[in-house]
């Protein structure tokens, strides 16, 4: 069995430039993963054999920096870099970075926008914005996870609009319900969001909250369809599934 | 550069006590901002079944994101552990939450960090509880992070203070420990985004790099908000929307940006360089409607704001009758009286202290200047510029001296202008251009 100790000795001997070609096709040949967790699960395992190599050094800066701020510098870097380098790792305030995406955009879809609508007695209605539910910010996280049951999609509109009912006296005056102390000089959200009229929308007007998609021309912007989801109708109680209208 | 020995030297780097304090009060001036811009107390109203979607739940396995943000791990790292015991809190005892979390960052920004860190320590615990709340529906994940990494951080730190009530710190009382604080919130910014440039690696191939469509998803932005719908795109936009050239520019270079950043740590002249950068950066990303005004804020943390108060020295050519004229006009402009000049002639009655880092042959092109206590010196423009800092007549356009490429034209007018002084009006022998032999 092959001594551990030669095999560190062996990889922190390599030239520089093996380290560098070997770090390459192993680069290149990452490329052809197409799952992003194996991705990482390859880069961690190459952070392995680095972390392997340097070790000594490591423990060596550890025991010689026995300074209190030394310390804490190296446990910071430990949780941090650790974190990091667990593939999907979270822990909060500690994660493993800004994932990397990419965002195309296709000009011959459709523009299309989703989420709920306030419907009011007469007919006219008001996308239902994030602002409402603040601190929750991505309300379409929320959304697409509870539209897969009808019992929850009921339970959510039933919440928002008891949100809304909520935040009303404030909205009634152009603030959102975060907006309670600061006026418009508020922290704005991490999606921020528009005010749009909601006191022409008051609670007790509102005959429904419907969970909805639209379509729009991408060049002319003229509405196209829109497929209603759910509708729950607050004073009733009422809740229905419905398809395209 | 060999880092080993490169990372102790710059993490101790000494720093002044008004430089820890200003970062104590920007941080937990930001967490009262936005905690008083938060309805925390909604969480009281949402029933558990909703609110619980933890980060782990948001991607496929596949996507490798955050799969390990598992209930437990989650509610260990925000104190919500405690209700794996008692329910969640109702909207009245969230009121309550929210009030002390508040007090608490407000006692650390005028006590510090209180009898055994405890102001400090609440301000870490309470709007990690609160955040809890976002982070188990697998909202804004890391918008506080940086943050609360760096209150993290300050929990730790136990040299004296300033600008507390009660203290008599002196605020430019320079020492490694100030230093090794300023370093470490430094650090935080150094993996926060060096650890999102590996992803950019990692789970995508430098090709991917083209394909973030951001100027277009500006323009989809703006169309949705025609369509009456709540997104908010930052203004002012329109005349980048559809830009492709700007697409293939922009995004790659903010990934280098973020692989680079490490850079910052060890040249912490690149420090204006990331702040500006990464502001525009933040600010761009409002146009796909996504806002780190958290980040944005939190990078002026790394402002030295000691250089409006600290005396510096300069030392000038004194056989030069065009810097004479300069330096005189300079003087008139030393409102604060901070800056002390002191001719090349003169410079042998300073103490030393004040001089360490300058040489005769520097003098020759360039002037200098030193902050009292500051372990570096600056040279002709830098030199310039640091006087900005404490002449309040430039103040408006100091920001725009430290604006790319300004100061690299800066750099290199200055020293043009060094080696031509003689066609300005130094009537000096030293100002004469070399003669050819």
């Amino acid at each position: 069995m092959m001594n551990i100790e030669s095999l560190r000795q062996k990889l922190n001997t390599l030239p520089p430039k093996i380290k560098i070609a070997l770090f390459i096709v192993w680069y290149l040949l990452t490329q052809w993963i197409e799952a992003p967790i194996f991705r990482r699960v390859s880069f961690f395992a190459l952070a392995l054999v680095v972390l392997f190599a340097i070790f000594p050094t490591i423990v060596a800066w550890f025991k010689k920096s026995n300074q209190y701020y030394s310390r804490i510098t190296f446990f910071f870097l430990a949780v941090s870099l650790g974190i990091k380098l667990i593939p999907g790792a979270y822990f909060p305030p500690f994660f493993g970075g800004i994932a990397g995406w990419t965002l195309t955009h296709d000009s011959r879809q459709n523009l299309a926008l989703s989420g709920v609508q306030l419907v009011d007695q007469d007919g006219q209605f008001i996308w239902y914005s994030n602002g409402l539910t603040s601190p929750i910010n991505f309300i379409g996280r929320q959304i697409s996870k509870h539209r897969k049951k009808e019992e929850t999609a009921k339970q959510l509109l039933a919440t928002y609009f008891r949100l809304y009912e909520r935040s009303y006296p404030l909205l009634e005056k152009g603030y959102y319900a975060s907006e309670r102390y600061l006026g418009h000089l508020s922290y704005p959200e991490h999606n921020p969001c528009r005010h749009l009229p909601y006191q022409n929308f008051p609670p007790h007007r509102i005959a429904q909250l419907r969970l909805v998609r639209e379509l729009y021309d991408p060049k002319t912007l003229a509405f196209q369809e829109r497929i209603i989801e759910y509708e729950y109708f607050p004073k009733t109680g009422e809740f229905r599934k419905r398809g395209k209208s | 550069m060999n880092i080993a020995k490169q990372f102790p030297k710059m993490l101790y780097e000494p720093r002044p006590a008004l430089d820890v304090a200003y970062i104590r009060i920007l941080l937990f001036g930001f967490f009262i901002y936005k905690l008083l811009s938060r309805d925390f107390p909604v969480f009281g109203v949402i029933p558990k079944e909703l609110l619980n979607h933890y980060p782990h739940e948001q991607y496929r396995w596949q996507a490798g994101y955050d799969f390990l943000g598992l209930p437990q791990l989650v509610d260990l790292a925000s104190f919500h552990w405690i209700h794996w015991a008692i329910p969640l809190p109702n909207e009245t005892t969230l009121w309550s939450i929210y009030f002390a979390a508040i007090l608490a960052c407000l006692l650390v920004v005028l006590f510090g960090r209180g009898p055994r860190h405890l102001f400090a320590i609440a301000s870490y615990i309470l709007p990690s509880y609160l955040w809890g709340f976002v982070w188990r529906s697998s909202n804004d994940i890391d918008a506080v992070f940086m943050h609360l990494q760096m209150i993290l951080i300050y929990c730790f730190f136990r040299e004296k203070e300033a600008l507390t009530i009660g203290s008599k710190t002196p605020v430019l009382s320079f020492s490694a420990q100030n230093g090794w604080f300023v370093s470490m919130v430094l650090l935080v910014f150094c993996t926060y985004y060096f650890y999102a440039g590996l992803n950019k690696l990692i789970d995508i191939s430098p090709l991917d790099w083209f394909r973030f469509d951001l100027f277009h998803q500006i323009s989809d932005g703006y169309d949705t908000m025609k369509l009456g719908y709540f997104k908010s795109i930052m203004p002012g936009l329109t005349p980048f929307q559809d830009n492709q050239l700007l697409n293939m520019i922009c995004v790659p270079f903010t990934y280098v940006l973020e692989l680079t950043i490490p850079l910052m740590f060890f040249r912490r002249k690149l420090i204006p360089f990331y702040l500006f950068f990464f502001e525009v950066f933040h600010l761009l990303t409002w146009g796909v409607g996504i806002l780190f005004l958290g980040n944005m804020i939190i990078w002026f943390s790394l402002i030295p704001i000691h250089r409006f108060f600290q005396p510096i020295t300069v030392i000038w050519d004194g056989d030069c009758t065009f810097c004479k004229t300069w330096i005189d006009r300079c003087n008139r402009l030393n409102w604060l009286g901070l800056i002390r000049f002191v001719s090349s002639n003169e410079v042998d009655s300073l103490p030393e202290t004040l001089k360490a880092g300058w040489n005769p042959d520097i003098v020759k092109v360039a002037m200098w200047a030193k902050g009292t206590g500051s372990p570096d010196g600056h040279q002709g423009f830098d030199a310039f510029r640091r006087m900005a800092w404490v002449m309040p007549a430039l103040w408006p356009i100091l920001w725009v001296l430290y604006i790319p490429p300004i100061p690299i034209v800066g750099r290199i007018v200055y020293s043009w202008v060094a080696k031509n002084r003689y066609r300005f009006g130094c009537n000096s022998g030293v100002c004469q251009l070399p003669q050819k032999t």
